[in-house]
C-alpha cells in the first residue's frame, strides 16, 4: 500500500491538472459552472496532494514514479525537498490564480480554451518541479513552452500573435540548445538522476572542455526561460497576455521553470564545486549581475505598467541565478528562497495591474494617479508587492536580499553587494514614484475605461491579490519559523554544502 | 513584552485606520498617546529575543539607547498632542506616517541586532516621506523628492554596509561586536555605514535634503524630524561604527574636521536664509556637526569611551527637546505676548549654551574631553566659537520669528511642556549619570564670552545695516545637483517601445519558392536531377 | 501456419477487391469489413513466429527464386506490416465516412484502396528484386488511381504528373534489376550480396535502382510530384500516401543499401544521401512555411520529414536504425492524423486556404486538436514519438561525433515549428476570428475520431517505445548487428 502510494502520487500530481485541462476542453465553452467547479476542485486537490507528498517526504520517504521511455532512458518524477518547494509554490499560487482568473475572464470569450491550457500549463510546471532527471525536466520544459503559447496569444490581437512568435522563437531555440547539451551530456555520463551535489565530478579530468561547453548549452537553454540578458526579449513582449497569465508566467510557470532548471543544473547535475572548478560560475554570475542591473534600468524607462513589471521580473529572476552562481551556502539559500519570494511578490503586482487594467482601463503608469482612493485594498496589495521588490522589510524580498548579499560577502565576492544595492536603489526609483502616484496624487475626473462589475467579482480579484500579499508578508515576517520557505531552503542547501 | 508592545502599538493603530467604525475611533483616540508606551520598556529595562520573525529579532534597552528612548517618548508625544490640535486635513495620511515613523523609530532604538535595526530604519525613512509631503504643494513635492533620493542613497550605503558585515559575522547582536573587532576594523563596511547614517544626520555635504524637508513638513512633524528622527543616524553610528582600539587616530581627526566644518558651515548658510523654519533646519545641521565632534572623540580618547557615550546622550537629549520646542514655536505665534516670546527664547538660549542651560552642560562636558586630546587648546576655542555661531543664527531666527505670522495663533500647552522638558530633563539626566561638574568661574566665563562676542557682532551688523546679500537657496548644493540631474543624458528617459510591423523574410521566401517550384514541376527537370544524382552516386560508389 | 497467415494478409484484400468489382453494390460495406478487420488478428500469427524464432522465409507456390515468389519476414518487415495494417485500418475508418459505401465514388475507391493495401503488404515482404518491381508498380498505380478517384481537375493533373515520373522511376529501377540479373543471375535480395562484386556495372545498377526509388519516395530534389499529388488527393488517400506509400520505397532503399550492398564501403555515397536528406528537411520546411493552403503545407511537411529517413545512411548504426524506424512509425501516424484532420476541415469549410480557416477551432475543435497533437510529434517536441525518434537520431549522431548531423536534427524542429505554429495561429487566433455563417456539412464525428486516434498514437509513441525498438534491434542488417 505504502509502495503504491509512493509510486503513484508524483504522477497523480501531474495528471490531476492535465486531466482537468482535458475535461475542460471536452466540456466546451458553454459549461461555465462545471468549469469553475472543476478548476477549483482540481486546484484544492492539488494543494492537498502536495501536502500529502510533503508529509511523506517529512516522514523520510521518497515518492518516486519511474517509467522507461527508451530502454535506458527513464522518465522520473520524484519528490525531494527542492522539488517540493517549487511544487508547493506552484500549487498554492495556482489556486490563488485560478480564483483570480475565473473572475478576471468572467465575460471574455474562449474561456474553455484558456482554462484548458491554463491547467495543462500547471501540469507541465508540476512535472518540472518533480522531474527527477534532466531528460524528464526537458520533456516538461518543452511541454511548458507548448502549453503557454496559447495563453500568451490568448487575446488574438496582432500584437499578441507577434509576441507569441517571439516567445516561441526564443523558447524553442533555447530548447534546441538544451537538447544538444542534454544529448552530449548523456553521451558522456549516461542517464543520471538528479543527485544533490552533482554526479559529474568524476568526468572532470577526461571531458573538461566538453563539460564546459555542455554547461553553456544547458545554461543558455534554461537561461532563455529565466530571461537572462540577452535572452530576455520575449518576456516584456509576452505582456500582452491576460493578467492572470502574466501573473502565473512571471511568478511560477515559465520564468521560474528556467530559474529552477538552473538551480538543478548547478546543484544537482554539476554540483557547485564542479561548476566553480570548471570556471563556469563567474560567467553565470556576471550574466546574472548584468541582467539585474539591465532589467532595472529598462524598467525605469517604461511607461506601460505591465512592461515595467515585466522588466522588473527580468531583473528579479536573475537574483535566483545570482544566488546559485555566487556559490556558498548563504547565497544559495538566498537564491533558492527567492524562487518562492519573487513568485509571491510578482504575482501580487500582476494581479493588481490586472485589476487596475480590467476595472479602470489603466494601462500606463501616469494613469495611476489617485487609484489608492478608488481601490484602496488593491493598491495596498500593490504596495506590499512593490516594497517587497525593492527589498524593504518586512516583505519577503528583504530576506532574500539579505542572504544573497551576506552570502556573496562570505565567499569573498564583495562586489556583488554593490550590484544588489544598486539594484535596490533602481528598484526604488521605479516603484516608489508609482506608489506616490497611487496614493498621493489626486484622482482624475474620469478613469480611462471604467467598467461596472459585480461585487463578487471584485472580491475574488482583490481577494486573491490580498491572499498573495498576506503570503508575501507572511513568509517575510515569519522567515525564521521552522516551516517557512527560508528554513526549507536552508534545509535543502545543507545537503549541497554539508 | 514591553519592548514588543512599544514597537507594535503604533503599527497596530496604523493598521486599524481602515478598520470598521468603532475600532477605528478607538485607534484614532489612542494615536496621540502612542508615544507614551515607550516609557514602559525604559522603566522595566526590557529585553526580548525571538528567532522566528524575519531573521531573528533582538530587542533591548541599554546605556546607548536609553537617552534616545527618553527623548523619543517625550518629544514624540508632545508633538503628537500639538499635531492633534493643529493638523486639520488629510489626517489619515498624516497619522499613518506619524505612527509608522514612531514604530520604526522605536524598533531601531530598541533593536539589538543588525537586521532589526535596518528594518526599523527603513520603516522610519519611508514613513517620514508621508510627513514631509503632507502639505501637497510644489515645495513639499520637491523637498520630498530630494528627501527620498537622499534617503535611498543613504539606505543603499547602509544596506551595503550591513550586508558586508552580515557576510562576515551574520546577523550579529550589537553586544557581540567587541568580539568581532578585527573584522569590523578591516571591513569597508564602516565607511559605508558612516556615510549612510551621515545622510540622516545631515552632515555636510550629505545634508542636502534636510534644509528642504524639515521646513516643508507640518510643524509637529518638523519637530520630530529635526528633534528626534535625525538621532536615528546618531544611534546608527554608535551601534555600527564603534570606536575600536585598532583604529588609527586619523579617523577621529577626520571625523572631527567634518563635524566642525558642518557646525560652522551650517550657521553661515543658515544666516542667509529668510524663512524661520529653514533657519532652524540649518541650525540642526550645525548642531549635528557638534554631535559628530563628540562622536569623533570616541576615536581620539579611547579610554573614556563609555563616559563619552553619556555626553553624546546628553547632547542628543538636549538638542532634541530644545529643537523640537523651537519648531513648535513656529506653529504658534510670537505675537501672543511675553509668554510666547519667553517660550521661544528659552530653548534658543539653551541651544546657544547660555550658562546653566542644558546646552551649557553639554558643552562643558564635551570641552572636558576635548582638552584631553593633543590639540586640546585649539579645539576648545573652536568649540567656543560654535556657541558664538549658534547664538548669531538663533538671533537671526528670533528676528525672523518676530516677523512671521502663524496660521493659528494660539498657545499650545504641548509647546510649553516641551520647553519645560528641554530645560529640566537634560539636567536631570546629567545629574543621574554624573555629568554635572561643580560650577567654576572660568567655565562660566568661557561660556559667556562667546555669547558676548555674538552680541557684539549682532549689534555691529545692525549698526552697519548689514544684511545677507543674495540668499543662498534653501538646500544650497541641492540646486546644483538638481540641475545636473536634469541634464543627464536620456539614459533613463522613459519611452514606450513600439513595434513597427516589418514584412520580414516571408515574402522573399515565397517568391523564391514559387520560382523554384515553377521550374521543378516539369518532368524534364526531375529527369535531369535524377541523372545528376545517378552520376554523383555512381562516382561516390566507385570511390 | 505462418505462411498461410502471410498469404492471407496479402490475398484476402486482393480477393475482396476483386469481389467488390463483381458483386452488387449492397455488398460493399460487408466486403470492406471482411477485407480489413481480420488482418490484425491474422498478423498475430507471424508476429509470434518472429518473436519466437526470428526471421522467417516463405516460398510461395513451391517455386524458389528466381521464378517463384519468395518472401522474407524479418522483424523490420513485421514492423512495416503492423504499421501498414494499423494506419490503413484507422484511415479506413475515416474513409468509410468520406467514401460511404452508398456513394458513387465508393465503388471506385474501395477496390483501389484494398489493392494498395495488399500490394504494400506484399512489397514489404518481398525478398527478390523483381517481385519488388511488380509490387511497387502495383502500389504506384493504385495510388495514382486513388488520387484521381474523385475526378477533380487538379487531382487529375497531379495524378498525371505522378504517373509520368513514377514510370520513369520504374524504368530506372527495372534497368538496374536487369543489369544485376545479367551479372549474377540471382534476384534474391539477400543472396545477391554473395555474388556481387563492386564492379562498375553493378555500381551503375545500384545507382539506377536507388535513384528510381528516390523518385518514388519523393526525396528532394526528386519530389516534384509529391506536393501536388498529396495536396489534391482525397483526405484518406493523402493520409496513406504520406504515411505509407512514400515510406515503403525508402524501406526498399534501406534493404538494398544495408542488406544487398551491406558489406561494401559506401561512406561517401552515404554522405550524399545524407545531404539529400538534409536538403529535403530544409527545403521542405521552408516551402511549407510559404504555402497558402493547409494540405499543401502538410504535403511539403512530408517532403521535409522524409529527409530524416535519409539520415540513416550516413549515420548507419543500431541507434540510427532504431531512430529511423521509429521516425517512420511516429511520422506515419502523425502525418496521417494531420491529413485526416485537414480533410475534415476542407470538407467543412469548402476550402483549405489558410485565410479562410480563421476561427475554425470553434467549429471543429477535435480536428484542430488532432492537428495540434500531431504537430507536436512532427516538431519533435516531447512527449511524442517524434521526440523519441529525434532523440535517438541525436544520440546516434553524438555516438559517432557527427556534429553536423546532430545540429541539423536538433535545429530542424524549429523549422517545423515555424510552419505548424503559423497554421495554428491562423486557425485559433486570427484577429478576424468569428464564427462564419457558411456552415456546410460538418464532418461526422467518427471521422474526427480517426484523426484523434492517430494523433494520440503519435503522442503515446513517446512513452511506449520499447516493443518497437526491441523489434528493430532484433532485425538489424548483418553488417550493423552488434
Amino acid at each position: 500500500m505504502m509502495d503504491l502510494l509512493l509510486f503513484w502520487t508524483p504522477l497523480l500530481l501531474v495528471v490531476v491538472s492535465a486531466l482537468t485541462g482535458i475535461v475542460i476542453f471536452i466540456a466546451g465553452e458553454r459549461k461555465a459552472r462545471l468549469r469553475i467547479i472543476l478548476n477549483l476542485l482540481a486546484a484544492v486537490l492539488k494543494v492537498l496532494m502536495v501536502v500529502l507528498i510533503g508529509l511523506l517526504v517529512l516522514a523520510g520517504h521518497t515518492p518516486e514514479f519511474r517509467i522507461s521511455l527508451v530502454p535506458g532512458l527513464d522518465l522520473v518524477l520524484r519528490a525531494d525537498a527542492l522539488s517540493l518547494l517549487f511544487a508547493t509554490l506552484s500549487a498554492v499560487l495556482w489556486l490563488v490564480t485560478t480564483v483570480y482568473a475565473i473572475a478576471y475572464l468572467e465575460r471574455s470569450p474562449n474561456r474553455a480554451r484558456f482554462f484548458g491550457f491554463f491547467s495543462l500549463c500547471v501540469a507541465a510546471t508540476m512535472g518540472i518541479s518533480l522531474a527527477g532527471n534532466l531528460l524528464t525536466f526537458f520533456i516538461f520544459y518543452e511541454l511548458l513552452t507548448l502549453t503557454t503559447w496559447p495563453l500568451v496569444v490568448h487575446t488574438g490581437t496582432a500584437t499578441a500573435i507577434r509576441s507569441g512568435r517571439t516567445y516561441l522563437r526564443y523558447t524553442l531555440s533555447g530548447g534546441v540548445l538544451f537538447l544538444i547539451g542534454l544529448i552530449w551530456l548523456y553521451g558522456i555520463t549516461g542517464p543520471q538522476d538528479f543527485i544533490a551535489g552533482g554526479t559529474l565530478a568524476e568526468h572532470d579530468l577526461d571531458h573538461r572542455l566538453s563539460l564546459q561547453i555542455i554547461f553553456v548549452l544547458l545554461a543558455v537553454g534554461m537561461g532563455v526561460k529565466a530571461a537572462i540578458y540577452p535572452l530576455h526579449r520575449w518576456l516584456p513582449e509576452a505582456m500582452v497576455a491576460p493578467a492572470p497569465v502574466s501573473a502565473l508566467l512571471h511568478a511560477v510557470a515559465v520564468v521560474k521553470a528556467g530559474a529552477f532548471g538552473l538551480v538543478r543544473l548547478v546543484e544537482d547535475v554539476y554540483g557547485p564545486e564542479l561548476v566553480a572548478g570548471l570556471g563556469m560560475d563567474l560567467p553565470l554570475l556576471l550574466a546574472a549581475a548584468f541582467t539585474i542591473l539591465y532589467g532595472s534600468v529598462q524598467a525605469l524607462r517604461q511607461v506601460d505598467l505591465k512592461k515595467r513589471l515585466a522588466f522588473s521580473t527580468v531583473s528579479q529572476v536573475s537574483y535566483i541565478v545570482l544566488g546559485i552562481a555566487v556559490g556558498g551556502p548563504l547565497a544559495t539559500i538566498g537564491g533558492i528562497v527567492h524562487l518562492v519570494h519573487q513568485g509571491l511578490m510578482k504575482i501580487i503586482l500582476f494581479f493588481c495591474a490586472g485589476i487596475f487594467g480590467n476595472l479602470l482601463g489603466i494601462k500606463y503608469i501616469h494613469q495611476l494617479d489617485g487609484v489608492g482612493r478608488r481601490m484602496p485594498w488593491a493598491s495596498a496589495c500593490f504596495t506590499v508587492g512593490a516594497l517587497g521588490m525593492i527589498g524593504l522589510p518586512p516583505v519577503a524580498g528583504f530576506v532574500s536580499k539579505w542572504y544573497l548579499g551576506a552570502g556573496a560577502v562570505a565567499v569573498g565576492r564583495e562586489w556583488v553587494v554593490a550590484v544588489l544595492v544598486t539594484s535596490t536603489v533602481l528598484n526604488a526609483s521605479y516603484f516608489l514614484p508609482v506608489l506616490k502616484r497611487i496614493w498621493l496624487n489626486p484622482p482624475p475626473d474620469q478613469w480611462p475605461d471604467e467598467v461596472q462589475v459585480s461585487r463578487i467579482e471584485i472580491q475574488a480579484l482583490v481577494g486573491s491579490a490580498m491572499v498573495a500579499a498576506l503570503l508575501a508578508l507572511g513568509v517575510g515576517l515569519l522567515a525564521g519559523h521552522p516551516l517557512s520557505p527560508l528554513s526549507w531552503a536552508t534545509a535543502i542547501v545543507t545537503e549541497y554544502f554539508p | 513584552m514591553s519592548a514588543v508592545a512599544a514597537v507594535l502599538l503604533p503599527l497596530t493603530l496604523m493598521l486599524l485606520f481602515p478598520a470598521p467604525d468603532r475600532l477605528r475611533r478607538l485607534a484614532i483616540g489612542l494615536t496621540p498617546w502612542s508615544g507614551v508606551i515607550l516609557f514602559w520598556p525604559l522603566l522595566d529595562q526590557a529585553s526580548a529575543s525571538f528567532s522566528w520573525p524575519l531573521l531573528g529579532i533582538t530587542l533591548g534597552v541599554d546605556a546607548v539607547n536609553q537617552p534616545l528612548l527618553l527623548l523619543t517618548a517625550l518629544a514624540w508625544n508632545l508633538s503628537a498632542w500639538f499635531a492633534w490640535n493643529t493638523i486639520d486635513r488629510d489626517r489619515r495620511w498624516f497619522w499613518s506616517g506619524w505612527l509608522g515613523a514612531l514604530s520604526g523609530m522605536s524598533l531601531l532604538l530598541l533593536s539589538g541586532d543588525l537586521a532589526t535595526f535596518y528594518i526599523g530604519y527603513a520603516l522610519l525613512s519611508l514613513s517620514a516621506y508621508l510627513l514631509i509631503t503632507h502639505e501637497h504643494n510644489d515645495h513639499a513635492w520637491r523637498a520630498a523628492r530630494v528627501y527620498l533620493v537622499m534617503a535611498f542613497v543613504g539606505e543603499a550605503a547602509i544596506l551595503g554596509g550591513i550586508l558586508l558585515l552580515a557576510g562576515n559575522i551574520g546577523n550579529a547582536e550589537f553586544a557581540t561586536f567587541p568580539d568581532h573587532a578585527q573584522t569590523l576594523a578591516s571591513s569597508p563596511a564602516r565607511w559605508l555605514l558612516l556615510a549612510g547614517f551621515a545622510v540622516k544626520m545631515g552632515i555636510m555635504p550629505l545634508h542636502l535634503w534636510l534644509p528642504l524637508a524639515h521646513p516643508v513638513a507640518p510643524v509637529p512633524a518638523s519637530a520630530v524630524l529635526s528633534g528626534v528622527i535625525v538621532k536615528a543616524g546618531l544611534l546608527g553610528w554608535l551601534r555600527f561604527v564603534p570606536g575600536l582600539d585598532q583604529d588609527p587616530a586619523w579617523i577621529g581627526w577626520a571625523l572631527l574636521g567634518a563635524g566642525l566644518w558642518t557646525a560652522f558651515a551650517g550657521v553661515v548658510i543658515g544666516l542667509t536664509q529668510q524663512r524661520l523654519k529653514t533657519v532652524l533646519a540649518y541650525s540642526t545641521v550645525s548642531q549635528m556637526g557638534l554631535v559628530l565632534c563628540a562622536f569623533a572623540l570616541t576615536f581620539l580618547v579611547p579610554d573614556q569611551r563609555d563616559s563619552l557615550l553619556g555626553v553624546i546622550g546628553l547632547m542628543a537629549l538636549h538638542h532634541g527637546l530644545n529643537k523640537a520646542a523651537l519648531f513648535l514655536a513656529c506653529g504658534s505665534s510670537l505675537t501672543i505676548g511675553r509668554a510666547g516670546r519667553t517660550l521661544f527664547a528659552l530653548p534658543a538660549l539653551s541651544l546657544a549654551a547660555f550658562p546653566f542651560t542644558s546646552g551649557y552642560l553639554a558643552k562643558n562636558a564635551l570641552k572636558s574631553f576635548m582638552e584631553t586630546t593633543p590639540a586640546g587648546g585649539v579645539l576648545v576655542t573652536l568649540l567656543a566659537l560654535t556657541s558664538t555661531a549658534t547664538a548669531l543664527l538663533l538671533w537671526h531666527a528670533w528676528a525672523l520669528a518676530g516677523r512671521t505670522r502663524s496660521r493659528n495663533p494660539s498657545l499650545q500647552p504641548s509647546w510649553a511642556l516641551m520647553v519645560l522638558a528641554g530645560i529640566f530633563l537634560p539636567w536631570a539626566w546629567a545629574l543621574v549619570t554624573g555629568l554635572v561638574d561643580p560650577p567654576r568661574l572660568y567655565l562660566l566665563w568661557s561660556a559667556t564670552s562667546p555669547l558676548l562676542l555674538a552680541a557684539a557682532l549682532a549689534w555691529w551688523a545692525g549698526r552697519l545695516g548689514w544684511q545677507a546679500r543674495g540668499q543662498i537657496p534653501e538646500g544650497d548644493l541641492v540646486v546644483l545637483v538638481e540641475r545636473l540631474a536634469r541634464s543627464l543624458p536620456g539614459l533613463i528617459a522613459q519611452r514606450e517601445i513600439r513595434h513597427r510591423a516589418r514584412p520580414g523574410l516571408l515574402p522573399h521566401l515565397q517568391r523564391i519558392q514559387a520560382l523554384y517550384e515553377q521550374h521543378q514541376r516539369s518532368v524534364q527537370a526531375t529527369g535531369l536531377a535524377s541523372l545528376i544524382i545517378i552520376g554523383l552516386l555512381w562516382l561516390l560508389l566507385w570511390v | 501456419m505462418t505462411t498461410e497467415a502471410l498469404a492471407l494478409i496479402v490475398f484476402v484484400p486482393l480477393l475482396v477487391a476483386a469481389g467488390m468489382v463483381v458483386l452488387p453494390r449492397s455488398w460493399l460495406g460487408l466486403l470492406i469489413r471482411i477485407g480489413l478487420l481480420p488482418l490484425p488478428f491474422l498478423l498475430l500469427i507471424p508476429t509470434m513466429e518472429v518473436v519466437d524464432n526470428g526471421a522467417y522465409r516463405v516460398v510461395l507456390a513451391g517455386h524458389d527464386s528466381p521464378l517463384g515468389i519468395v518472401w522474407l519476414l524479418d522483424p523490420l518487415s513485421l514492423l512495416m506490416l503492423w504499421l501498414n495494417v494499423g494506419i490503413t485500418l484507422l484511415v479506413s475508418l475515416h474513409a468509410s465516412f468520406s467514401f460511404p459505401p452508398s456513394d458513387q465514388p465508393a465503388r471506385r475507391f474501395w477496390p483501389l484502396w484494398l489493392i494498395l493495401f495488399a500490394s504494400m503488404n506484399a512489397l514489404v515482404l518481398s525478398a527478390d528484386l523483381f517481385n519488388i518491381y511488380v509490387t511497387l508498380e502495383l502500389v504506384t498505380l493504385a495510388a495514382i488511381g486513388l488520387i484521381a478517384v474523385e475526378g477533380k481537375p487538379a487531382a487529375l493533373r497531379a495524378a498525371m504528373r505522378y504517373l509520368l515520373l513514377a514510370l520513369m522511376a520504374s524504368l530506372l529501377y527495372l534497368l538496374g534489376v536487369g543489369l544485376i540479373y545479367g551479372q549474377t543471375g540471382v534476384l534474391d535480395l539477400y543472396l545477391i550480396a554473395e555474388h556481387l562484386e563492386p564492379a562498375w556495372l553493378t555500381i551503375t545498377a545500384l545507382a539506377l535502382m536507388i535513384v528510381g526509388l528516390l523518385i518514388k519516395s519523393a526525396i528532394f530534389p526528386l519530389h516534384a510530384w509529391l506536393p501536388a499529388a498529396h495536396g489534391n488527393a482525397p483526405g484518406p488517400v493523402s493520409a496513406i500516401l504520406s504515411a505509407m506509400v512514400v515510406k515503403v520505397s525508402v524501406y526498399i532503399i534501406w534493404r538494398l543499401w544495408f542488406w544487398t550492398a551491406g558489406d561494401w564501403d559506401l561512406d561517401s555515397a552515404a554522405t550524399l544521401m545524407g545531404i539529400l536528406g538534409g536538403l529535403a528537411i530544409v527545403y521542405g520546411s521552408v516551402a511549407a512555411l510559404v504555402q497558402q493552403r493547409l494540405k499543401m503545407i502538410i504535403a511539403y511537411s512530408t517532403v521535409a520529414q522524409l529527409g530524416y529517413l535519409m539520415l540513416l545512411f550516413p549515420l548507419a548504426s543500431t541507434l540510427a536504425f532504431q531512430a529511423a524506424s521509429y521516425h517512420l512509425v511516429s511520422h506515419g501516424m502523425a502525418k496521417a492524423a494531420m491529413f485526416l484532420a485537414a480533410a475534415n476541415i476542407l470538407r467543412s469549410v469548402g476550402s483549405d486556404r489558410l485565410s479562410r480557416l480563421a476561427g475554425i477551432d470553434q467549429r471543429l475543435p477535435l480536428d484542430v486538436f488532432a492537428l495540434a497533437l500531431a504537430g507536436v510529434s512532427i516538431m519533435g517536441l516531447p512527449p511524442s514519438g517524434g521526440f523519441l525518434a529525434k532523440w535517438l537520431f541525436l544520440e546516434a549522431a553524438r555516438e559517432q561525433e557527427a556534429w553536423g548531423w546532430l545540429v541539423l536534427v536538433a535545429a530542424s524542429g524549429l523549422l517545423a515549428a515555424a510552419y505548424l505554429f503559423r497554421v495554428l495561429a491562423v486557425m485559433c487566433l486570427h484577429p478576424r476570428r468569428r464564427l462564419r455563417s457558411d456552415r456546410r456539412r460538418r464532418a461526422p464525428n467518427l471521422a474526427s475520431v480517426a484523426a484523434i486516434l492517430l494523433a494520440v498514437g503519435a503522442i503515446v509513441a513517446g512513452f511506449a517505445s520499447a516493443p518497437v525498438l526491441d523489434l528493430v534491434a532484433a532485425g538489424l542488417p548483418p553488417g550493423l548487428a552488434p
